[in-house]
């Protein structure tokens, strides 16, 4: 009988927070790391000298000395990659700039430049975290660039001293016809430069620029000191990587609308029909199903009235008895629009709200032929809550009766 | 006149032994630092070979053997003989590595103002409170020879220590 209903429904809230957080501007200045080595640099000079007290005969004897023997410290060269969730990032379908982040750490004793790559893991990877799907099923499409070093673009780090680290962030979007639960895994991998952005040879008296102190010569011993394998490098080979996971995830809504003759002029409550002067109550519902994990933020629901109905201004309760003018009122007059929210942990939970049937800018409007819930009124902040949103197992529902002309 | 003669008589004797006393002294000491690292030799097994440590590649984390050969020419026996090497900055002495045969060996956490034994050493922390020092607390080392050297001993003393 009415018609045109539609919900309106926000951006999803992760996916907000996304856009709001892509990385712009300058590369900023490497940081300490939260756990240093304390390693001794390379090239520094360790020098050993003993030195010997005796007497003869009884009378002591100038202290000797022996010759200072010294050795070079080699670089040790060792960088970590570290991402920075402790579960798959969680997008929506459609969305843009999803953000996985990762620490780019220097564990070694020297100053060190590292190249960065990305890599969009196949389908059937393993997922990086405990978890299902314990493989990945799709693959994100990263950005152009997608690498981004503490907010700037670009594939290369800053020259970082041992224990300091950069943030590094790849860029992806979610295809908008992923469901939930799909899973892509990307990777980062950081390969070990001098900063002059040469590559480092492992070895004897080999060249090394770059750091605070300078070798004898410019020349040091080098020893990668990744001893342990990245899930996207070899063991020694001065590359650092570690995967990371996207995970779609979105709200589950269902929306639905109920028509039930409740009352009409000759049989009143008893075999109520739909005829002229029968009281008809709608009910909207919208529900995020708890299975959901991520809430909605609702921002209108519309209903187009027909013609052929007029609004009951006072949602009459039905009574086996008339006339239509003698039906007791469930709201204050004048407030036929009733909104509900159940399952949830507002305060009005289970308490209904009512609304006029003017527009008014109360909540709920009607500016014949349409009705209009303003989720951001009826829903306002509350604690955890932002405007409109309905959380995973959460209900709302619009009612009002329309009398069939 | 006595007097005076005397008197120039000490002044010989006194430059006579600051001029023997900076001469070499007869007690030699030579320090060496070596790495022990494997190699496979030609059959192809391992096999550790201890290297000069400026020709080998020591990072931090790495062990050096620090060693102290000592070589004895006087004429007549040294008697308390006392080697000490204070721990070569960047390095973390390895406990119980310390040698020296016919030495008692001791250890100081401050910098050589007292030595005692490994585990009976103490160091006072931040808040001045007295615990045992740990080996990573070690300043020096020092090895106290329980005998005299005689005219041509020979010997070394050694301890390992991590590069930090």
């Amino acid at each position: 009988m009415n018609k045109k209903l539609a919900l309106k429904i926000a951006a999803p809230l992760l996916g907000i927070a996304f856009a709001l957080g892509a990385p712009q501007g300058a590369q900023a200045a490497p940081v300490p790391t939260a756990s240093p080595n304390n390693f001794t640099q390379a090239c520094t000079q360790i020098s050993n000298t003993a030195t010997v007290n005796f007497t003869v005969g009884g009378v002591g004897q100038t202290p000797g000395a022996s010759n200072a023997a010294s050795f070079q410290v080699g670089n040790r060269a060792n960088v970590l990659v570290v991402k920075q969730n402790a579960a798959p990032v969680s997008v929506v379908p459609g969305s843009a700039g999803n953000i996985l982040t990762f620490k780019v750490i220097n564990a070694g004793n020297y100053r060190q430049r590292y190249n960065l790559a990305s890599l969009v893991k196949a389908i059937g990877t393993a997922n990086p975290f405990a978890g299902l799907p314990a493989n990945s099923t799709f693959t994100a499409t990263e950005q152009v660039p997608a690498i981004y070093v503490d907010g700037a673009p670009g594939a290369v780090t800053a020259n970082i001293d041992p224990d300091f680290e950069q943030t590094v962030t790849i860029l992806a979007d979610i295809g908008a016809a992923q469901v939930d639960g799909d899973l892509s895994v990307h990777a980062l991998t950081a390969t070990t430069t001098y900063t002059t952005g040469a590559a480092v040879t492992q070895g004897a008296g080999q060249s090394i620029v770059g750091g605070a102190l300078a070798c004898t010569g410019n020349v040091g011993d080098v020893v990668f000191a990744d001893t342990v394998a990245g899930p996207d490098d070899a063991v020694r080979d001065a590359v650092g990587s570690d995967r990371d996971a996207y995970k779609v995830c979105s709200s589950l809504l269902s929306f639905s609308k109920t028509a039930t003759t409740i009352w009409d002029p000759i049989n009143y409550t008893t075999i109520q029909k739909t005829i002229p002067g029968a009281l008809v109550r709608y009910v909207v519902t919208v529900s995020n199903a708890g299975a959901a994990c991520r809430s909605a933020v609702l921002t209108t629901i519309t209903d187009g009235l027909s013609g052929n109905l007029t609004m009951d201004a006072n949602l009459k309760v039905a009574a086996a008895a008339g006339p239509l003018t003698a039906l007791a009122d469930e709201s204050a007059a004048g407030k036929g629009f009733k909104v509900l929210v159940t399952g949830s942990a507002r305060a009005l939970n289970g308490v209904a709200q009512y609304f006029t049937t003017a527009n008014d800018a109360d909540g709920v409007e009607l500016l014949a032929p349409n009705i209009t819930a303003t989720l951001a009124t009826v829903l306002p902040v509350e604690g955890a809550y932002l405007a409109g949103e309905i959380k995973p197992g959460e209900t709302v529902t619009l009612t009002f009766n329309v009398v069939i002309n | 006149m006595m007097k005076k003669a005397l008197f120039i008589l000490a002044m010989l004797i006194f430059t006579a032994t600051h001029a023997v006393a900076a001469d070499k002294s007869p007690l030699e000491l030579v320090s060496v630092n070596e790495v022990d690292i494997t190699v496979k030799n030609s059959k192809g097994v391992d096999e550790v070979q201890r290297v000069d440590a400026a020709k080998a590649k020591v990072v931090p984390g790495d062990t050096v053997i620090f060693t102290t050969r000592y070589s004895y020419a006087g004429g007549k026996p040294a008697t308390d003989v006392v080697i000490t090497n204070p721990m070569p900055e960047h390095m973390i002495y390895t406990d119980g590595t310390a040698e020296g045969k016919g030495t008692r060996i001791e250890f100081s956490a401050d910098k050589g103002a007292s030595y005692a034994p490994a585990g009976k050493v103490k160091i006072k922390d931040a808040k001045g409170k007295e615990r045992v020092a740990a080996a990573a607390d070690y300043t020096h080392i020092r090895w106290v020879f329980k005998g005299a050297l005689e005219k041509g001993a020979k010997g070394e003393v050694f301890f390992r220590a991590k590069v930090k």
